[in-house]
């Protein structure tokens, strides 16, 4: 299976695409255009709205790269821009009632542990790719948001801070739970 | 094994032809005004004002026919206004009457009548006894007794 590479340098694409380069632009979404669809989807859980707010997104990134001052943070950029966009529609959906806050439970700070583990240490039998799936689903928007970031592009906790406009404390401890989360289900017995 | 990430994304690897095809609309859309505006910017003038490139690019050149055929009609209007000479049309407000001798006496019958209405004296107010301002005792009348009836 053909995988997007996380690691892939950036920055002269992004400094082209500056310009107004067309193919860089093409290079940059192509890379993203996946992963961000699956981070979209994982928040807003369905298919036709996630394609509306990735490419609200791709627009936006054209539009405003002038506001991009790190080069090599454009994916965090990114992932921001999307994030707001899925933030706008859940707004849309409920009426102005924050159902992403409302459902985060938050552990106290200092259970939680260091989060040292490189996402690419988890490792998932294919039998229990579902499980790990359905796992997902059931966290709360937030935890989701956060865990989905921290797996797919291996962003630091304090991007995905930025991204998320939530403090660092929460971000660690979101993850913490999310992360304890997965794993009990992933060794619950079938 | 797999690690999350391919799981994820093999997940919503169907989507990739959606993707492709909406990155490229995306791009068609966004890009062609980015383009436009990057060598536009390039040869401004320093002393332009950096909102300017911004009116032009986003009022004056999306609706550059409509202000073409707004300007199209003013000169239209102006061509002619020219042409039909170019004077003004009387105001009504300033159109010159000439005065005949009755309405001379009748302006005048009313300014005389005016000036006696204004001149005519009017009845004076009531004037008050000039307030005294001092102790009560000193404006009592004479033969008033305190607690009772004057004696007189």
């Amino acid at each position: 299976m053909k995988m997007v590479a996380v690691d892939v340098d950036i920055t002269p694409l992004v400094e082209a695409a500056r310009h107004g380069d067309a193919n860089a632009w093409d290079q940059l979404l192509r890379r993203y255009q996946l992963p961000l669809f699956t981070f979209v989807h994982a928040l807003v859980h369905h298919e036709h709205t996630s394609f509306d707010i990735v490419q609200e997104t791709f627009i936006t990134a054209v539009r405003h790269l002038g506001t991009l001052r790190a080069e090599e943070r454009f994916g965090a950029w990114l992932f921001g821009i999307a994030h707001q966009k899925c933030v706008q529609q859940w707004r849309r959906a409920t009426r102005d009632r924050l159902v992403f806050d409302a459902n985060a439970t938050e552990l106290p700070l200092e259970v939680a542990g260091p989060e040292d583990e490189a996402p690419s240490a988890w490792l998932v039998r294919r039998e229990c790719a579902d499980r790990f799936v359905s796992a997902l689903d059931e966290l709360s928007p937030a935890h989701r948001a956060v865990v989905v970031l921290h797996f797919l592009e291996e962003f630091s906790l304090e991007q995905i801070a930025a991204i998320t406009a939530t403090p660092l404390g929460t971000v660690k401890s979101r993850l913490h739970y999310a992360k304890r989360r997965l794993r009990e289900r992933l060794e619950e017995r079938p | 094994m797999r690690t999350p990430r391919q799981i994820l994304l093999h997940r919503h690897r169907h989507a990739e032809p959606a993707l492709d095809w909406l990155r490229r609309d995306a791009l068609a859309q966004a890009l062609p005004r980015v383009q436009r505006a990057e060598p536009l910017a390039s040869r401004r003038k320093a002393w332009l004002p950096p909102g300017c490139l911004l009116l032009w690019e986003d009022a004056v050149r999306p609706w550059r026919f409509a202000w073409t055929g707004l300007a199209a009609a003013w000169v239209a209007i102006f061509g002619l206004h020219f042409a039909s000479g170019g004077a003004p049309a009387p105001a009504s407000s300033a159109r010159v009457v000439t005065a005949t001798p009755e309405l001379r006496a009748e302006l005048e019958s009313q300014q005389r009548w005016y000036a006696e209405l204004l001149d005519s004296p009017t009845e004076e107010p009531s004037k008050s006894p000039p307030r005294h301002w001092g102790p009560r005792s000193e404006t009592r009348p004479a033969g008033w007794v305190k607690g009772g009836l004057p004696l007189s």
